[in-house]
């Protein structure tokens, strides 16, 4: 069992090997290290549903890997798990999907570094969810963050990438790793070693609200919860669209495993901490959903969605912090509202990894993200249409795909709750349910619905490792709808950790069932679903139909009344959908662009802070240098002779003296002095606590 | 055995054969209110048995179109077989509220896709305003079923009916549940999405032979599941003081109650359809949120146990 998980950190580490050796070739080194990465997601997909059956008995996978100096622990539970089949399956997908993908930045070269930070991205991910000391996961938090910084920028050339990268950078830092910095030494003055700062020793203390709300604060800005998301919808579509894939589908989530890892496994689940991350998550999914209903720009709108389900998934889990913490008959309950958010979370990563990937492919072809601009790809990718057209349903949680029935648990665990205010976050989930499908029905029609218009009607269907990677998600969004008892074990497995009880009387899960019950529920009123027995009656009804009345595919111009109207002008565009809607409620747009504008100018004010006090002291230090190297040029010159010892001197003297100049050269640059400084920072700490 | 067979029968009966029927008496209705001799009562079934026999001509070969009237009418006739028919359910594959409504849900994203498929702006529209009046009238759905889950602790359709009590909250839910359903069915005021006169019965603009026939077909049997479902609600509850709806007599009557329920609710949704004029969208989206903000209160006022 550890050997394949050990196996699977090996392959990537080859990966970059691999694509060390051949850096020269920027195809081949790409190519060859995604084959290894394919290799390593699927022996992680392996490793998941093998070690699945172990967890699902209520034990843990527990081993340390000894390195000499340092030994780091790791605790694999069904947590973990959920979170190693959302690596697993989005890294298989990207690995397959990326070799072509990223042929279009060839001219950037660097193939073998943006490879070397792709494992390092991923590896970081897996080993944060399975680490069980924290400080390790802070520091491969703190790697997470910095390979998914470079893969950002990759285009850096581009002015708007720049500047979304600075924003990611400096809000994760302030935001996200400060938070969790402080917390973490708050948490090493209270133990005292390294080695004591494992989960198991952490959850014997007893800690105030201050934990809380410092983890909080760290995941929840990463995790883009609202009022700390300014910075994600400008940072996913900034980077290359398999990337955007990884970091709404994976790179969130691992914020969520964090908030739950931590909040309910070290510290105790809370009742108001509950309500908090409950009316956060409803706040976060109105807000978020309700912006990427203006959005024209593809990869824009997805990631205000991602904002958007990410409130979903907070929903389901707070709900059940609170009700785990509730105890009794309410804890199973809890666990199944935590099985809800958590469902959620994987299904939002495949849907929104394959919409990335789609919106990658229509940016391929045609290299536009304006849904204004493109029409008609239906006709020329209609592979792609297809895939685009399931996530999209599953997004908007049309049955029976998988974001149905995750947004029906979620339902089913606020509606249920026989509390007033829960009912009425799940009345917001249930509106935002519709303001989702609005969205997707303008994403899905405007880019591929209508005839080609001037900018597409060149454009051919993607390559099939394109295709195959995204026909794998788009498989996996049906099965995982139609078969929730594949993966429901699993989910349910974290809140029977933390409850000790046996949910078998609260939720039924059968290959072609789902059954929920909930306290005070009347005898014989369970809530129950057989998404196979839909799905057969529907295609019965539908074929049924089809074959009494088929159509033959006679085809005219649509009618304009008369009138010589211009196809291509019949037609709305993106921008005009909803659009009194959207005026309807434009007093929230506003408000929400004061309070952004606001909330840049902090964080940019807070980042030229910063930056100017790292560079007041490089400038102050460098002026020490430079006194000190004169003072022993002086020496060296003035002497009348020069001693033996002076010998072994002189060469660090003139070490320093060139190290000293090749580091302002490079410090006049912005990103690479807080590249240096961070590493730099890094291997401090590092050496500071081993 | 005979009697399950007979109750699917007339289940299947009600829910395909019989919303023309109750459309041509809506018609009638509106034209005696509106002093006109109006047509037969069996017109509806004429219309769409003609449009059923022509071939369509399509304005695009982009297979969503094509699929869209089928889809709808599945999605219709599937949410249709969940309701209780007296106490006959003819197809269980849920008993959940929420999945009963996505699925009939799916009548309207087909139509609106179908709608945006096209390069035709009316159809456009009319696709456009459906979205906007669903978006607005999802809040008061969303209460209704709070103050009844709230009420019953359970959010299945038997589970709400059998448990349901009279309090005020939940009157005020019947009038919620009323309003949402009277909107979703498109009748006038709120028929912006189809409007006949004005956008060329928008989205259905480009359809035309059997694919409109369908399409129409689909539409007043969502119709009439929709109502299905409030008569239900009004009915069950009150029945099951009544009669044991476990045994056949009982079915029976609770199904005939059912049937004449259906009759006077549609009769009832006529005379406000001949004696109202179509909303234009942003009034409709007003008066939708201050009803949302109604229901809050009246969410309130269940969560403390009234």
């Amino acid at each position: 069992m550890k050997e394949l998980f050990t196996l699977t950190v090996i392959i990537y580490l080859a990966s970059m090997l691999a694509a060390l050796i051949f850096r020269r070739d920027y195809r081949l080194s790409i190519r060859l290290g995604h084959v290894f990465t394919a290799v390593a997601s699927l022996s992680l997909l392996v490793f998941t549903v093998y070690a699945t059956s172990y967890a699902l008995q209520g034990k843990a996978i527990e081993f340390v890997y000894n390195l000499g100096v340092a030994k780091i622990p790791f605790h694999i539970d069904g947590l973990s798990l959920i979170l190693c089949f959302v690596l697993g399956a989005l890294g298989l997908a990207t690995s397959i999907y990326s070799p072509d993908y990223m042929e279009s930045y060839e001219s950037l070269g660097r193939g073998w570094l943006y490879l070397i930070l792709y494992s390092t991205f991923m590896l970081s991910m897996i080993l944060i969810v399975t680490v069980a000391n924290l400080f390790w996961f802070l520091f491969l938090w703190e790697v997470m963050t910095f390979a998914s910084y470079v893969l950002m920028v990759w285009e850096s050339e581009e002015e708007y990438v720049r500047k979304a990268g600075w924003k990611y950078f400096v809000t994760m830092h302030i935001m996200s790793t400060l938070p969790l910095v402080i917390a973490v030494a708050l948490l090493y003055a209270k133990v005292g070693s390294v080695d004591g700062l494992t989960f198991t020793n952490l959850a014997t203390l007893k800690l105030g609200p201050v934990f809380y709300a410092l983890f909080l604060i760290g995941f929840g800005s990463k995790a883009g919860v609202v009022p700390m998301h300014f910075w994600l919808p400008d940072a996913h579509p900034a980077a290359p669209s398999n990337v955007s894939a990884l970091m709404s589908g994976v790179m969130i989530k691992v914020a969520v495993y964090g908030l739950i890892r931590i909040t309910c496994f070290i510290l105790k689940p809370n009742v108001t901490f509950g309500y908090i991350v409950a009316i956060l998550g409803t706040i976060t999914l109105t807000v978020g959903t309700l912006y990427a209903l203006k959005q024209t720009d593809a990869k824009r709108l997805l990631a205000y969605h991602s904002v958007g389900q990410m409130g979903y998934i907070w929903l389901g889990v707070g709900v059940g912090i609170l009700f785990i913490a509730k105890g009794g008959a309410n804890a199973a309950f809890g666990a199944i509202a935590l099985a809800a958010g958590l469902y959620h979370l994987v299904n939002h990563a495949i849907f929104k990894g394959l919409l990335f990937l789609s919106a990658g492919s229509i940016l391929y072809r045609t290299h536009s993200r304006d849904l204004n601009a493109l029409g008609g790809l239906a006709k020329l990718m209609p592979f792609t249409a297809i895939f685009t057209l399931i996530a999209a349903m599953s997004i908007a949680g049309a049955p029976p795909f998988n974001g149905f029935m995750s947004k029906w648990m979620i339902y089913q665990s606020t509606f249920l709750s026989n509390n007033g205010l829960i009912v009425f976050l799940g009345v917001m989930a249930l509106f935002i349910s519709a303001a989702t499908l609005a969205s997707f029905i303008k994403f899905y029609t405007t880019a591929f619905g209508g005839e080609p218009t001037e900018l597409t009607k060149d454009v051919k269907e993607v390559s099939s490792p394109m295709l195959m990677a995204k026909g794998f998600l788009a498989s996996l969004c049906l099965v995982l709808g139609l078969v929730p008892a594949l993966i429901l074990p699993l989910l349910l497995s974290p809140g029977k950790d933390l409850t000790h009880k046996d949910l078998a009387g609260w939720i039924t899960t059968k290959v072609w069932l789902v059954t929920i019950k909930a306290p005070l529920m009347p005898a014989g009123a369970e809530s129950y679903f057989k998404p196979l027995l839909f799905v057969a009656l529907f295609s019965v009804i539908l074929t049924g139909m089809y074959l009494l009345f088929p159509v033959s595919k006679r085809t005219d111009e649509p009618w304009t009344l008369g009138e010589p109207v211009a196809m291509n002008q019949y037609k709305y565009k993106a921008v005009n959908y909803y659009e009194p809607f959207e005026e309807y409620i434009h007093c929230l747009y506003h408000a929400g662009h004061v309070l952004s504008e606001f909330g840049g100018k902090v964080s940019e004010a807070l980042g030229r802070a910063y930056l100017s006090f790292a560079m007041t002291l490089h400038k102050c230090a460098g002026q020490i240098m430079k006194a000190m190297v004169s003072l022993g040029k002086l020496y060296v010159d003035k002497a009348p002779e020069i001693y033996f010892d002076e010998y072994f001197v002189a060469p660090l003297v003139k070490i320093s003296r060139a190290s000293g100049i090749l580091l302002d050269e490079s410090f006049a640059k912005v990103n690479a002095t807080l590249t240096l400084a961070l590493i730099s920072l890094a291997v401090i700490f590092a050496l500071m606590m081993l | 055995m005979i009697e399950k067979v007979a109750f699917a029968v007339i289940s299947l009966v009600v829910l395909l054969l019989l919303p023309p029927l109750l459309d041509g008496i809506s018609r009638k209705i509106k034209a005696i209110l509106q002093a006109r001799q109006g047509p037969s009562l069996l017109q509806t079934y004429y219309d769409i048995s003609s449009l059923l026999s022509m071939e369509p001509v399509l304005p695009t070969d982009r297979l969503g179109f094509i699929v869209a009237p089928y889809v709808a009418f599945a999605a219709a006739l599937s949410a249709g077989l969940v309701l209780p028919f007296g106490n006959f359910i003819p197809v269980a594959f849920t008993g959940d509220i929420f999945v009963f409504l996505y699925v009939l849900a799916i009548f309207s994203i087909s139509m609106m896709i179908a709608g945006f498929l096209v390069n035709n702006t009316y159809a456009n529209a009319g696709a456009n305003r459906e979205m906007m009046i669903i978006l607005s009238v999802e809040p008061i759905l969303g209460v209704a079923l709070g103050i009844f889950a709230l009420k019953t602790h359970s959010l299945s359709i038997s589970g709400i009916l059998m448990n349901l009590t009279l309090t005020p909250s939940v009157i005020l839910a019947f009038i919620f549940l009323a309003y949402f359903i009277y909107v979703e069915c498109a009748f006038i005021p709120f028929d912006v999405a189809e409007a006949e006169t004005e956008i060329l019965e928008g989205p259905f603009v480009e359809y035309s032979g059997r694919l409109l026939g369908i399409f129409k077909w689909a539409m007043l049997i969502k119709r009439v599941v929709l109502i299905w479902l409030f008569v239900s609600f009004l009915v069950l509850p009150i029945m099951k003081n009544i009669v044991d709806i476990t045994s056949l007599h009982g079915a029976v009557v609770t199904l005939i109650a059912q049937l004449v329920m259906l009759f006077l609710f549609y009769a009832m949704s006529a005379v406000i359809e001949a004696t109202t004029a179509r909303m234009k969208i942003t009034p409709i989206l007003k008066q939708n949120t201050i009803i949302f903000a109604a229901g809050l209160i009246a969410l309130a006022i269940a969560s403390v146990g009234l």
